[in-house]
């Protein structure tokens, strides 16, 4: 099973000092978990969460004020550990005056591939990105979409075992989302593990067979993303006319989450009081439109056990 | 310890392909063409004897002047740009160290000086020979010793902006710069008879402290000696050279354990 543990996060504490009179600032708070070989690993929470800071730990690019990070069993600033890691970070920025094939070709040196095959790399990672057409300019010409395409491309020029990705999909329109999530899966097909945040929850939910959950610094879940989504509950939602401003006081004071749209009114309900409250709208002569059913979401359930600030 | 060159000289060719690529830097290197051939105009406007004196002259401090210019403003700008616009954060996630990061970078930065300093020499030599100056060895160990003393200020530079923002790492090279070529002049003082030394003690051990800490850079100027014609020793050149190569060392090193410290948010 330790062999199986690619990444590991053990009681990890990250303070910062900052403004004028340094206060301290607790940004990670004990963080502990693991990622294991051959899975796709969301770590998830909102902005602000830590867990930007929680990823540059585990690069090195800062020290953890207490706690420690393991990867591949070794220290983040190991050179060994670092030739199995590709790094994407959020909102990347590269030399915008090299074309992407030369900074591919230099960042394939500092990993020590052999020149032939980096040629060869840099080539299939062009094509793979859908920057083929635009190899021959300069990064600085390229939109934002563009440069986070390159981003996953200089993560992978070492062929590395983890793929560590922060925040991909940020930024992105509908179709360079799709395809960042196409390359995600292929990748993991390929037997790669992968590691990337987001608060975009509905494409975690869809991609990752294991999440972390972090809100203020703190780890809220760690475990299977389906036995989360199994723990979510059963949510009813009706969409009715003609209710009046008594009834939405009323079933606002039952707990109940009422938003008004327009000349209609949307309420979440649990299913077992959800017969109730339909019954209780026709009596008080509303018409109903819609009653439907489903599971919580990801993000409803991230939602509700941040707002309570407990642990799932 | 061949992986390791390998990095370095990959951050290095780096560095010097992003910078040439630079208009600013394009711009600096003609601005320093324009004036060597200024030091031209210049020596039509005195008689002819003084005519091979002034281009002699002038080049030189046109050579050093804009190569220390350079080398302050690429120097305090490169770390200082991996940091501002993030490119840090691709570069040290990578296999590489941090202090072969520091390393590549000075080394990318010397390369950039290299360049330029062959383009204004070549310039400044087809000046000298369209004047009738008979070039000798001590022409060459003059650009040498100058080219020494930007190695030394391109150090400094890198040492400053490993902690420092461009502006003050500007301000406090260009600083140690100036104090530098003034090593000689306050030796001076210090043994005079008469002076602010003899008039206030107390500043003795200040000016003690300036001599013995900031590298004498008056060394790396022997325009004296070209234009009194007289011949350098190459032990001069070569314990010179120790000299400077010794600073570069002390600033290098101090700038890499700054920078192994540093966190990037």
């Amino acid at each position: 099973m330790a062999d199986d543990v690619v990444l590991s996060l053990e009681q990890l504490v990250k303070t910062f000092r900052v403004g004028f009179q340094r206060k301290m600032v607790e940004a990670v708070r004990g963080l502990s978990f693991t990622v294991r070989r051959g899975e796709v690993f969301g770590f998830l929470g909102p902005n602000g969460a830590g867990k930007t800071t929680s990823i540059k730990m585990c690069m090195d690019l800062i020290r953890p004020t207490s706690g420690r990070v393991r990867v591949f069993g070794l220290s983040p600033d190991d050179l060994d550990a670092r030739r199995k890691i590709g790094y994407l970070p959020e909102h990347p920025y590269f030399y915008d005056s090299l074309r992407p094939d030369e900074l591919l070709d230099f960042f394939g040196k500092l990993y020590g591939v052999p020149k032939a095959v980096r040629r060869r790399r840099v080539d299939d990672l062009i094509n793979m990105v859908g920057l083929g057409h635009a190899r021959d300019r300069t990064l600085r010409k390229y939109s934002k979409g563009m440069v986070q395409r390159f981003g996953i491309a200089q993560a992978l020029i070492s062929d590395p075992e983890l793929v560590v990705l922060d925040e991909p999909l940020t930024g992105l329109d509908p179709i360079g989302r799709k395809e960042v999530k196409d390359i995600i899966e292929k990748l993991n097909r390929e037997g790669k593990t992968l590691f990337f945040s987001s608060h975009i929850l509905s494409d975690v939910e869809l991609l990752c067979d294991r999440i972390a959950m972090i809100n203020k610094g703190r780890l809220l879940y760690e475990g299977e993303t389906q036995e989360l989504l199994k723990r979510g509950k059963r949510i009813v939602e009706i969409v009715a006319l003609g209710v009046s401003s008594e009834v939405v006081v009323r079933l606002r004071a039952d707990g109940l989450e009422v938003e008004e749209i327009g000349e209609r009114v949307r309420i979440h309900c649990a299913e077992a009081s959800s017969n109730d409250v339909v019954r209780g709208l026709v009596t008080a002569g509303a018409i109903l439109e819609t009653v439907g059913a489903h599971s919580e979401t990801l993000e409803e359930i991230f939602v509700r056990a941040a707002q309570r600030g407990e642990a799932i | 310890m061949t992986q390791m060159l390998q990095r370095v000289f990959a951050v290095a060719g780096s560095t010097f392909w992003e910078s040439v690529r630079n208009r600013a830097f394009i711009g600096m290197l003609l601005g320093a063409l324009v004036l060597i051939a200024g030091s031209m105009l210049l020596s039509q406007m005195v008689v002819f004897d003084q005519r091979q004196r002034v281009v002699l002259d002038f080049g030189l401090f046109f050579i050093s002047f804009t190569g220390v210019i350079i080398a302050i403003i690429v120097g305090v700008l490169l770390l200082y740009k991996d940091l501002a616009q993030k490119t840090i954060y691709a570069l040290l996630t990578k296999p590489v160290r941090r202090f072969e990061f520091v390393l590549g970078r000075f080394l990318g930065l010397l390369a950039i000086l290299l360049f330029m300093f062959i383009i204004m020499t070549g310039a400044w030599l087809l000046v000298l020979k369209s004047e009738g100056v008979i070039l000798r060895g001590i022409h060459f160990q003059a650009l040498f010793l100058v080219f020494i003393q930007l190695c030394i200020v391109a150090s400094v530079a890198i040492l400053f902006s490993s902690f420092s923002s461009p502006v003050l790492s500007g301000i406090f090279t260009f600083g140690i710069y100036a104090v530098g070529r003034q090593v000689d002049f306050i030796n001076d003082l210090m043994t005079a008879t008469k002076g602010p030394f003899a008039s206030f003690p107390w500043l003795k051990p200040i000016g003690s402290g300036i001599v013995n800490i900031f590298p004498d850079l008056t060394l790396f100027d022997i325009t004296r000696q070209i234009l009194l014609d007289v011949e350098l020793p190459w032990t001069f050149i070569a314990s010179t050279s120790i000299y400077g190569l010794s600073y570069i060392i002390v600033f290098i090193m101090a700038a890499m354990a700054i920078f192994n410290r540093r966190e990037f948010v």
